[in-house]
């Protein structure tokens, strides 16, 4: 143990010199999954510099997660792992000794966990929860414990940090929540902090807070960070290096700005290419990885990236020589026989058609939705009755035919509320809904069911596992049209061809399918009934990286062929940014603002869409250091509960006597419109922040 | 035959040992003249003998032989708590699916209807429907299955409730699905592994509700044998023939037991495959 035990109080800044140096040799994970043994790690070596910053990124499967486990001894009952060597600090870790890891855990390295509300025991406050940390590892004096416990809370940035320690977890916010648990990974001072996909279940304003502290707590090298996630724009302004892992392997390791100027291994790149940007055009088309991750249980002969690999794409090495890592000239390490070779003739893939741009003003409407309000009535009686909840406070829509519309919102903003009124899933409780076959429009009650489909968010949710695919496909078919499943047999075939499968892959059943399969059959459909509108509420969001590329192309290329609109309901600005023509930003159950994509993102008028944007992560390091953000507060003020004013004023930069007593309105007709009062000013602080330098790094530019 | 062999060495240790159990049972309702030395209802020695070579659970107050009179009592108590279990199941289900599915006002009122069910203690209201209705036989199984349903639909609410709001039941509302159709083609089928598990306890304690009726009078009617009324003749002798009741008591508990160790099988079964496929699968491989 080279942890130096410190005065509390100190805040760390006594110790001697820089901890969190770790070497791992030749670290090999296997699980035994129903009598094969499934190799998650294969013999993975990484050598990390002390007060280091490390991003771990690879797909779903990739390993990366087990190697967080594995370090921290915390892997399931059906695995089995050896490694030549573990050092921390230059001390020998026993990956066999039960105690040796307990005695280590949460003192040498310590771990945040995606989901904190399922990390933090309900039944306790935060304070003992920490204050546990502190006295098994005894930390500090037991009469010094609720001091250390304050100062971890305010040193993860929480504000009144007496008050939250006495609160339970289920009084914070996500953020918060995700902040306590940080400050309990902190209580032991460990060494290397190891964060699994730390803000995936964040929004993306409290993403870039959480990113941006954890930057923070690394910052005097008494501490190194390895963030594990699969969200490449995340890493670019946080890590100092980057590995890629692939199928249990490390394929790339390098200095981030390496890694995304000149990545050397064929899957980082196509990685890079396949995740949209927020300074993309529409008219890029997104890379994609055709096919999906090696058998792990089957012994592996070659490169484990050949079969996928558009530069390996069946040479003779590839297929025999299992590459070893071998330095690039940017100092870093790839397991390539190729390294930085740039594919031939690049793979077939289905699915990209590059997307024609298209205006989208004078188009008749297929969908016209005016004030529309949806509440929701808490349960309860008496002193428990809460007030209700006004989810979607008077909003009008508009979508043309043929038109690619987004909706944009944190979390509770309305959105999937909105989209579940216009399908029918809930019924509005005033406001209009107009919707159009041939050019006249009529009330949305009129018209028949498929005038629009919807595309769910969980494809493993939205198809019933005891149906086969085919059954799946054409259930909308027969409860318009009637008949029994195998009359569509050729209508489902063809279905399943425009979504690029195999008619064959009618008789499967959904556990057989990949993610993006079955987000493929959905889609399909979807397609079945022709609707004039499809309805996609974050329909790529639970997909591997390689697998949205692939999919968003898809929407694109049917949307070309079959002319219908699009309602993309998403929190992925980046996303929207990439498949829309035109944008809507929702806050607390209201349009903020809407304008063409390309005007939204250049020039954002409201405060709040400025803040949004400002918050998305780059996929470019150099980017991302110079950024500005423009951090909101997250105080938890619930933005339904108010009536009068702006919505958003609590957390707005602008925020004067005007916002509390009128409510800005928006011009549903104009091309570009903001829900804001001061929009000019707006306007003015939006271009100060992006354009003042990034002069003091410990303050925003994560 | 290996491949059969190999099959069944896959399912989990309680569902084959509860079937193991179970089977003999099963044969006894089918055939009981195949396995009962005796008529059950001739009096074939003197009364209240203990075990013997010839009796091997001994005669009962008027001399039949106590083991035949066990095997032929095993076609009344099966039968009554099967059937009993399959309408607590069917109406339970239907009635607690569709309440869960339905929501809103239909469900609130639907439960507390069930919630005034359950508070009547179980035997009491059985005794009362009996009462009123006759000893037939088929009053029997419907009064058994009644005071079981109100659970059963508690249970299976439940699973309506949680299958409303999944993804295929929204997608088939969307296209036009009416209720009957999302009920019968998502909810059912997919609650039904759950709802299986259920029901091997609901058959445990049909078979123990039955008994205590017998045991009571209000089962099957002398000479009929029936476990329940065995014991019954047993506690009026138990000081001059203290093993009378042995046999019938140790194939209620047999039958009770079996039930339940087939349910804890499937249940188990039914986990195993989730991370393949689901009940279709299971049931194919059963």
């Amino acid at each position: 143990m080279t942890t130096v035990h410190e005065q509390p109080g100190t805040n760390g800044s006594t110790s001697t010199g820089h901890r969190g140096a770790l070497e791992i040799d030749a670290l090999s994970v296997a699980y035994a999954v129903g009598g094969r043994r499934l190799r998650a790690l294969d013999a993975v070596s990484l050598r990390m510099a002390a007060g280091h910053r490390m991003a771990i990124v690879g797909e779903s499967g990739s390993g990366k997660s087990t190697l967080g486990l594995a370090l921290m001894g915390l892997l399931p009952r059906n695995s089995a792992s050896t490694a030549t060597g573990v050092r921390i600090d230059g001390a020998p870790v026993d990956m066999t000794s039960a105690k040796q890891l307990r005695a280590m855990r949460g003192r040498t390295m310590a771990m945040v966990f995606q989901d904190a509300k399922a990390s933090l025991d309900p039944v306790r406050t935060i304070g003992s929860q920490i204050a546990e940390v502190l006295r098994v590892h005894r930390i500090v004096p037991k009469n010094a414990i609720s001091a250390e416990v304050e100062r971890l809370l305010t040193a993860v940035e929480i504000k009144r940090p007496t008050m939250v320690a006495e609160q339970y977890p289920h009084e914070l916010s996500g953020g918060m929540r995700q902040r306590a648990m940080i400050a309990t990974a902190l209580a032991g001072r460990p060494a290397v902090l190891i964060a699994d996909e730390p803000t995936s279940a964040l929004d993306v304003t409290t993403q870039a807070t959480v990113i941006d502290l954890l930057h923070r707590l690394s910052d005097d090298g008494e501490m190194s960070t390895i963030l594990i996630t699969h969200d490449l724009a995340l890493v670019a302004g946080f890590a100092d290096s980057v590995t890629v892992m692939y199928a249990g392997e490390i394929v790339e390791v390098g200095n981030v700005d390496q890694v995304y100027s000149w990545p050397a291994h064929p899957y980082t790149r196509a990685l890079l290419a396949s995740i949209p940007s927020i300074v993309d055009s529409r008219a890029d088309v997104l890379g994609s990885i055709p096919g999906s991750l090696p058998d792990l249980t089957q012994p592996l002969v070659g490169c484990v990236f050949e079969p996928r690999c558009p530069v390996g794409n069946g040479r003779a090495e590839c297929c025999t020589i299992t590459p070893r890592p071998q330095a690039t000239d940017a100092g870093g390490l790839v397991s390539c026989h190729f390294p930085g070779e740039l594919p031939g003739e690049a793979r077939a893939d289905d699915t990209a058609v590059p997307v024609a741009l298209t205006r989208t003003t004078g188009r008749p409407p297929v969908l016209e939705m005016r004030a529309t309000v949806k509440t929701f009535h808490r349960r309860g009686f008496g002193a428990a009755r809460q007030a209700p909840v006004v989810a979607v406070g008077g909003v009008d829509l508009l979508i043309g035919e043929g038109e690619s519309v987004g909706i944009v919102g944190e979390s509770g903003s309305g959105k999937t509320t909105l989209a579940r009124v216009l399908i029918g899933l809930e019924k509005a409780d005033s406001g209009t809904v107009a919707v159009s076959l041939d050019g006249s429009l009529m009330p949305v009650e009129r018209l028949p069911r498929d005038f629009a489909q919807f595309v769910f968010q969980d494809p493993g949710d939205s198809l019933n596992p005891l149906m086969s695919v085919g059954e799946i496909i054409s259930e909308p078919l027969m409860l318009r049209d009637g008949g029994r499943a195998g009359r569509y047999r050729d209508r489902v075939g063809t279905l399943l061809d425009d979504v690029g499968l195999r008619a064959s892959m009618a008789d499967r059943r959904p556990f057989e399918l990949s993610g993006g399969q079955r987000q493929r059959v959905a889609i399909a459909r979807a397609l079945s009934t022709q609707p004039k509108l499809i309805i996609a509420d974050e329909a790529v969001a639970s997909l591997d990286m390689s697998a949205r590329g692939q999919i968003l192309n898809l929407l694109a290329r049917l949307q070309a062929e079959h002319g219908f609109a699009y309602l993309y309901i998403s929190h992925d600005l980046s996303m929207v940014r990439h498949v829309c023509d035109r944008v809507v930003v929702m806050y607390g159950g209201r349009v903020v603002e809407t304008a063409d994509a390309d005007t939204l993102f250049a020039e954002p008028q409201h405060p709040y869409t400025q803040a949004l944007i400002s918050a998305v992560p780059i996929p470019d390091p150099t980017v991302e250091r110079s950024r500005q953000r423009m951090l909101l507060r997250a105080d938890a003020v619930d933005a339904h509960a108010s009536t009068v004013g702006c919505a958003f004023r609590f957390r707005c930069p602008l925020a004067r006597e005007r916002c509390e007593v009128e409510r800005p309105t928006i011009d549903a007709a104009a091309s570009h419109g903001a829900a804001c009062h001061f929009t000019d000013e707006a306007v003015e602080l939006y271009r100060i922040d992006r354009r003042r330098p990034a002069s003091t790094p410990s303050n925003g530019a994560s | 035959m290996s491949a059969f062999i190999a099959a069944i060495r896959r399912q989990p240790a309680p569902l084959l040992a509860g079937l193991a159990i179970l089977t003999p049972f099963l044969v006894m309702c089918v055939f009981p003249g195949l396995l009962a030395p005796y008529e059950p209802l001739k009096i074939e020695a003197l009364p209240l003998l203990g075990p013997s070579r010839e009796h091997l659970l001994g005669t009962d107050e008027i001399g039949r032989d106590l083991l035949s009179r066990c095997i032929y009592a095993a076609r009344t108590d099966i039968f009554v708590s099967l059937a009993a279990a399959a309408v607590a199941f069917v109406i339970g289900t239907a009635i607690g699916l569709f309440s869960g599915y339905i929501g809103g006002r239909v469900d609130t009122v639907t439960m507390r209807l069930i919630d005034v069910l359950l508070s009547f203690p179980t035997i009491v209201l059985a005794l009362f429907l009996i009462t009123i209705f006759g000893r037939e036989q088929w009053v029997q199984i419907l009064a058994i299955g009644l005071v079981m349903m109100p659970s059963t639909a508690r249970f299976s609410r439940g699973e309506g409730l949680v299958l409303r709001g999944r993804g295929y039941v929204e997608a088939s509302r969307i296209s036009g699905g009416s209720r009957w159709h999302i009920l019968v083609k998502h909810v059912l089928p997919n609650s039904l592994a759950t709802l299986l598990v259920a029901a091997s306890v609901l058959a445990s304690s049909a078979v123990l509700i039955s008994a205590s009726l017998s045991y009571l009078g209000l089962g099957a009617q002398p000479p009929e044998p029936s476990w329940g009324n065995m014991l019954r003749a047993a506690y009026g002798v138990v000081y001059d023939a203290p093993l009378y009741g042995v046999g019938a008591g140790v194939c209620i508990s047999l039958v009770a037991g079996a039930y339940i160790l087939i349910g804890e099988g499937l249940r188990r079964k039914f986990r195993n495959d989730r991370n393949v496929g689901t009940l279709s699968s299971s049931i194919g491989g059963l």
